[in-house]
């Protein structure tokens, strides 16, 4: 198989250039991809049905629910072995050739190389419990999902401290946060919800966006990213790659709330789960509308959510901002309603591999709140609640970081 | 910009920054390595001893009582924001820069290995780290500069094992995405805890260190069945006194094979499955812990169960990283130098 050496210049010149190009990104993170056709050269065949996604998205979601409620099913079925010694004999591997930069110990022998009953490997994939979601008319204490179960950590036994909400690895690991991406909902031929005076979701989340951008840069030295910086349709799967391409720490997804059979101002923000309720599912639908993805993907990726880091991050950075919106909105209108933070299966929550988070900021039905998503001056005062939001989130995090205070975070929720 | 006199005379490196050494190979044929510790005196007392401002490698571990260490390559990557590991980092470059250049003002273009998986920030830092060492500089994936300097660049996959990662890279004709890589932690350095704390489980009066555990590692590491009992003298008491550790070793070296073996199998599996076959059969090993008595055999017969299954070496694991990305950076056209 060595003499499959690759001597071929076409080949290497094309490695150098995207070397090249990979490079060149690390300075630049939106240059495109020089030529995606030969990046994704991984060639498993695609699973028919690849833009039915949304329906069969939303079954799988249930499905996991159900996975949820039990939560002695070990999520995925990777190939773990307990036990790797068999008898299968080899020997048509035994004469492999070699090349002058290659040896092998690889030795026929009919005596086994190994006490393989000495090798191990355990399962520690299993689902992170979701906590329970609260009704809707909670106060801000009540509402907030405690993400702390009441039992101890074993230093010394991995499979608990992975499984164990009362640590955020994120502390335990002393990881920091470099890359914020902000998303502005909708955009382009999608406008969102369209209030009764014509006024747009994306054009309020884009300005939103704009502004906390500007106010994070101000203040920080964060690498800020929009998904979006114009008017342009942008499909959530392109929103993903973007996040995913500059190696977002968190992402934020902001969205606009409408809901034209009640006069109410809500504020919501979620994570990524199974639909809690309803009115989640009808938010989820018209949310994921644009995902592009396949129902094969879908599966793929819902397999990522037994990744705590990311699940625990998102839970506090959702129960930041969502803490901060509502205590500051609260001071412009007094009957809007605190909907807390829940879980919703939004395609954008998922995929990103950074903690993300979905906020709907106000409600554009209701009209008053429309009148006032129309001056340049509650834009900005919603976009500095959710600047404040992040940055609680990010200070206790610096401080545990220093600390290495696990109870900081059930101080701080 | 260079002229084509100044690309002439460019001192063209290709450097393996590890967590446990660090390695570089240049144009000129010269090849130099260090273990990755970088050392300043504490004190002016301190600096009179060592006679020296910055001490690298075994001869900073040799003073290492008079000096602030650093051991900066976490994971092959620099430790985010303490300034003391950045620091490290640079001074180790230069330092490794320094060992093969002839001339003072020679200008410096490298391409640099970092582990698979490396964060974008972390590349982002070690370009500006060198910037101010090197002319120009780019970032690769270091199983996948193994693999450009084996050339083998079509159905292969390249297993890099070292202090603090293992990295896992398929090669189908093309820059590896991130789809084809992987990083696991459970690395060389696992191996030297594992082994530690079962010698102090059995030898409780037995006086080691880490260092001393590494040690033994790198001459006696094994899995399967021993060739011979390994023995190693340690003192009890102050008195030296002949230990039996082969279990130990063994065990230690065995603790890192299943999650070797299980994300080679993902990594396979994922891939098309007309092509799953050769990439098993061509599956190499570098870095350190390749050089485990035992592994490709171990590996073989273990990935054999699915299919048939080829595992071998690199002969040369301390440079084969260096080499790869020397190789890179002298393919490299003059063009992509300039621009970046």
């Amino acid at each position: 198989m060595l003499g499959q050496k690759a001597n071929s210049k076409t080949l290497k010149k094309a490695i150098l250039e995207e070397i090249r190009e990979d490079n060149l990104r690390l300075v630049d993170p939106r240059r495109p991809f020089l030529n995606t056709a030969t990046r994704s050269t991984r060639t498993k065949p695609n699973t028919p049905g690849r833009f039915i996604g949304l329906a069969l998205a939303l079954v799988a979601g249930l499905s996991i629910f159900f996975l949820f409620s039990r939560p002695e099913l070990p999520l995925t079925t990777s190939r773990l072995h307990s036990d790797i010694d068999t008898s299968q004999q080899l020997a048509q591997n035994a004469s492999l050739p070699l090349s002058d930069s290659l040896s092998t110990d690889a030795v026929p022998s009919k005596e086994p190389l190994v006490d393989h009953s000495k090798v191990t490997i355990k399962n520690n994939q299993t689902m992170d419990p979701v906590p329970p979601i609260d009704n809707y008319q909670t106060t801000i204490n009540d509402m907030v999902t405690d993400p702390t179960p009441a039992y101890s950590v074993d230093a010394g036994d991995y499979d608990i401290l992975i499984n164990n909400n009362d640590v955020r690895l994120t502390t335990l690991f002393g990881l920091g946060v470099r890359t914020i991406v902000i998303d502005p909902g909708h955009g382009g031929k999608d406008p969102g919800a369209i209030g009764a005076q014509g006024t747009m979701e994306k054009e309020v989340t884009l300005d939103v966006a704009h502004r906390l951008k500007n106010r994070l840069e101000e203040k920080s030295a964060f690498n800020i990213y929009l998904t979006r910086e114009t008017d342009e349709t942008m499909s959530l799967s392109d929103r993903v790659k973007f996040t995913n391409a500059v190696d977002a720490d968190l992402f934020i997804s902001i969205h606009v709330n409408s809901i034209p059979e009640a006069s109410i101002n809500t504020i919501e923000t979620y994570y990524f789960g199974p639909p809690s309720d309803e009115e989640t599912l009808r938010l989820a639908k018209r949310e994921n509308a644009d995902s592009m993805y396949s129902s094969a993907e879908f599966k793929k990726l819902i397999q990522k959510i037994g990744n705590t880091i990311k699940q625990q991050e998102s839970i506090a950075l959702a129960t930041k901002i969502q803490r901060s919106l509502f205590a500051n909105i609260k001071k412009y209108d007094k009957d809007v309603h605190n909907w807390g933070v829940k879980v919703a299966p939004f395609m954008v929550l998922l995929d990103v591999e950074a903690p993300a988070v979905l906020s709907e900021i106000s409600c554009i039905s209701e009209p008053e709140e429309e009148k006032k998503l129309n001056t340049a001056d509650y834009r900005e005062k919603i976009a500095s609640f959710i600047e404040k939001g992040i940055i609680a989130y990010l200070t206790p995090k610096q401080v545990q970081a220093q600390r290495g205070d696990k109870d900081e975070f059930k101080k701080n929720g | 910009m260079s002229s084509k006199k100044t690309v002439k005379n460019n001192l063209i490196v290709g450097v393996d920054l590890g967590t446990s050494r660090s390695a570089i190979s240049a144009n000129t044929r010269k090849k130099r390595w260090v273990d990755s510790y970088v050392g300043w005196p504490k004190d002016f007392i301190a600096r009179k001893v060592v006679g020296k401002s910055v001490l690298f490698g075994e001869e900073a571990l040799a003073n290492r009582l008079s000096l602030v260490l650093s051991r900066p390559l976490a994971h092959g990557v620099i430790k985010e924001g303490i300034k003391r590991d950045e620091e490290a980092v640079r001074a180790l470059f230069n330092h490794l820069v320094g060992l093969v250049k002839a001339k003072k003002n020679t200008a410096v273009r490298a391409v640099v290995g970092v582990p698979a998986e490396s964060l974008k920030a972390n590349k982002i830092a070690i370009k500006s780290a060198f910037s101010e060492y090197t002319e120009s500089l780019m970032v690769v994936s270091e199983p996948f500069a193994v693999a450009y300097g084996l050339e083998a660049l079509n159905n292969a996959m390249i297993i890099d094992i070292g202090a603090g990662t293992i990295d896992f890279c398929i090669m189908h004709g093309t820059v590896p995405t991130d789809e084809d890589q992987r990083t696991i932690l459970t690395a060389g350095d696992y191996i030297d805890e594992q082994l530690f704390n079962a010698l102090k489980a059995r030898y409780p009066n037995a006086d080691f260190n880490m260092e001393m555990v590494c040690q033994f590692k790198e001459k006696f590491s094994f899995v399967g069945q021993p060739e011979e009992p390994v023995e190693v003298d340690l003192p009890v008491a102050a008195k030296l006194t002949t230990h039996n550790i082969t279990e130990e070793v063994k065990n230690a070296c065995e603790s890192i094979l299943p999650a070797i073996i299980e994300t080679t199998q993902e990594l396979i599996a994922n891939f098309d499955p007309q092509f799953q076959n050769k990439i098993r059969n061509n599956i190499i090993l570098a870095g350190g812990g390749s050089q485990i008595k035992g592994i490709c055999s171990f590996m073989q017969k273990t990935l054999g169960e699915d299919g048939p299954a080829g595992v071998q070496r690199v002969k040369d694991p301390l440079f084969a990283g260096a080499d790869g990305a020397l190789a890179l950076a002298k393919d490299m056209p003059e063009s992509y130098w300039s621009e970046e």
